[in-house]
């Protein structure tokens, strides 16, 4: 018997984990850009860590965090009776945190190939920093953003490794899509799993595909390029 | 609201220093000089000798390292002073329309009609209407500059700088531009920063000429030719070769 629940639980982990990503990487390329301080490279470095580090160690340093005995895992619970551990929530966080690196380095580089002369302009005319973010800083950068945004929630998707040191494997409650496969795989049920693997594929390939078009159509002269 | 139609500026002492290289640099070099308000300034100078910097420190766009900047006008209290620069590029939003870049600096103004009849007035104005809907992508150099004239001139500045505006334009086109803006500020009787490298654009345009090196003024010229002036009329040649003397000293 084929369970959907995977499927909608994946799409509802990513995109709760896309929300945070972006108003986060966004923010954090956003102070980064425009401050100087000893430590940036370090802070930098942190930033990337989620991408480089393999993400079974991710997960092993978030359940530290947000396990039982972690700190964060037992102030929630102290406090507000609170459970993350083996949550949808935690899948949330482990999709935020190994996504986090992509979207933030795609909107740095996005804010450091603009021209500033533009804001700058803006500025002249009397705009807010606030409105010159929104009106010219964004539309310059919208590019940069989008290719962000796919791989970003792309990334959280298909999170396993994190996902399962923190959230488990549990049917219907935690089991996203990698995992189902991960585990209908093991137990031979290889019908199911390349079921999941060819919903999973079709769902990133169209996404892509789908923002592609949309950006072309949007922004002639983005027509060689594709967004990613 | 009770603000001045054109503010003037009083400088002292005025510095900003650079590190380049390690090294310190005086781009702007204890300027102390007085803009009248409602007068046409030209800032002449080879490239480097600090009139674009200088022009950063009245547009805000860089902080002094030293000195003061006091804005001088009727009643002008000195931060409402509303500074508009037109850049040597005209520096357009590619993603709006003409109308819309010369809109971007209303957006405060809650009353779309009174919007509508500034825009539509300045295009007017500056020969743009046919180009009201077209993208900065489809004009021309002077047309872009124009836009880009215009969209300082609905930001409704009290002091309008501008960093050799027509430097990147044909001949033609800058000769066609300067009379357009020696009207425009006879007209508006805004008050005018204007930095070139072209002594004759500046002795064409200027009440008072401003010679800068090394950051420094090392003079200023006056020029009391009435508008419109003639480029070969042999007083302003005169003076001219009065400011070339002194770039060349």
């Amino acid at each position: 018997m084929f369970e959907w629940q995977p499927v909608w639980l994946s799409i509802k982990v990513a995109l709760a984990s896309l929300g945070f990503v972006v108003l986060l990487g966004v923010s954090a390329a956003y102070v980064m850009r425009r401050s100087e301080f000893t430590g940036k490279a370090a802070v930098e470095a942190v930033f990337s860590l989620p991408l480089v580090l393999p993400p079974v160690v991710t997960g092993f340093l978030l359940l530290l965090l947000i396990g039982k005995q972690g700190p964060l895992g037992r102030f929630l619970a102290d406090s507000f009776d609170l459970q993350l551990i083996f949550t949808p929530y935690a899948a949330v966080i482990a999709g935020t945190v190994v996504a986090f690196p992509l979207m933030y380095q795609s909107t740095k580089a996005a804010f450091q190939s603009i021209d500033t002369k533009l804001e700058d302009a803006a500025r002249t005319l009397g705009a807010s920093e606030w409105r010159v973010f929104w009106t010219v800083t964004l539309p310059l950068a919208w590019h940069g953003l989008l290719s962000g945004i796919v791989l970003s929630f792309s990334r959280a998707l298909g999170e396993f490794g994190a996902t399962i040191m923190v959230a488990g494997n549990i049917p219907g409650k935690t089991q996203t899509i990698p995992l189902a496969i991960y585990f209908a795989a093991e137990s031979n049920d290889m019908t199911h799993a390349g079921l999941y693997v060819l919903i999973i594929s079709l769902l990133t390939f169209s996404l892509i595909f789908g923002v592609n078009l949309w950006a072309r159509r949007k922004q002639p002269q983005a027509t060689e390029r594709g967004v990613l | 609201m009770n603000r001045p139609i054109m503010a003037g500026v009083k400088l002292t002492q005025l510095s900003k220093q650079y590190q380049v290289a390690g090294q310190p640099l005086e781009a702007v070099d204890n300027v102390t000089t007085t803009i009248e308000p409602g007068s046409f300034t030209v800032i002449v100078g080879r490239s480097g000798c600090g009139k674009t910097t200088l022009l950063r420190l009245l547009s805000g766009l860089e902080q002094k390292s030293a000195g003061s900047i006091e804005w001088l006008g009727d009643g002008s209290g000195g931060a409402d002073v509303k500074v508009g620069v037109v850049f040597q590029e005209p520096r357009l939003m590619p993603w709006l329309t003409v109308y819309e870049n010369m809109a971007f600096a209303l957006d405060k103004q809650p009353d779309r009609t009174l919007v509508d009849r500034q825009v539509t007035g300045t295009l007017e104005q500056l020969g743009l209407t046919g180009f009201r809907d077209a993208y900065p992508s489809q004009l021309s150099g002077g047309m872009a500059q124009r836009v880009s004239l215009g969209r300082t001139l609905c930001y409704d500045p009290d002091l309008i700088l501008m960093d050799e505006p027509f430097g990147a334009l044909d001949y033609f086109t800058r000769k066609k531009l300067q009379r357009e803006l020696v009207d425009l500020f006879l007209s508006q009787h805004k008050t005018i920063v204007f930095v070139t490298h072209d002594v004759t654009e500046a002795v064409f345009l200027g009440q008072k000429v401003l010679v800068m090196e090394a950051g420094q003024i090392v003079r200023e010229v006056p020029i009391d030719n009435p508008y419109p002036r003639q480029a070969t009329d042999p007083s302003l040649l005169a003076r001219q070769q009065e400011i070339l003397a002194a770039l060349e000293n």
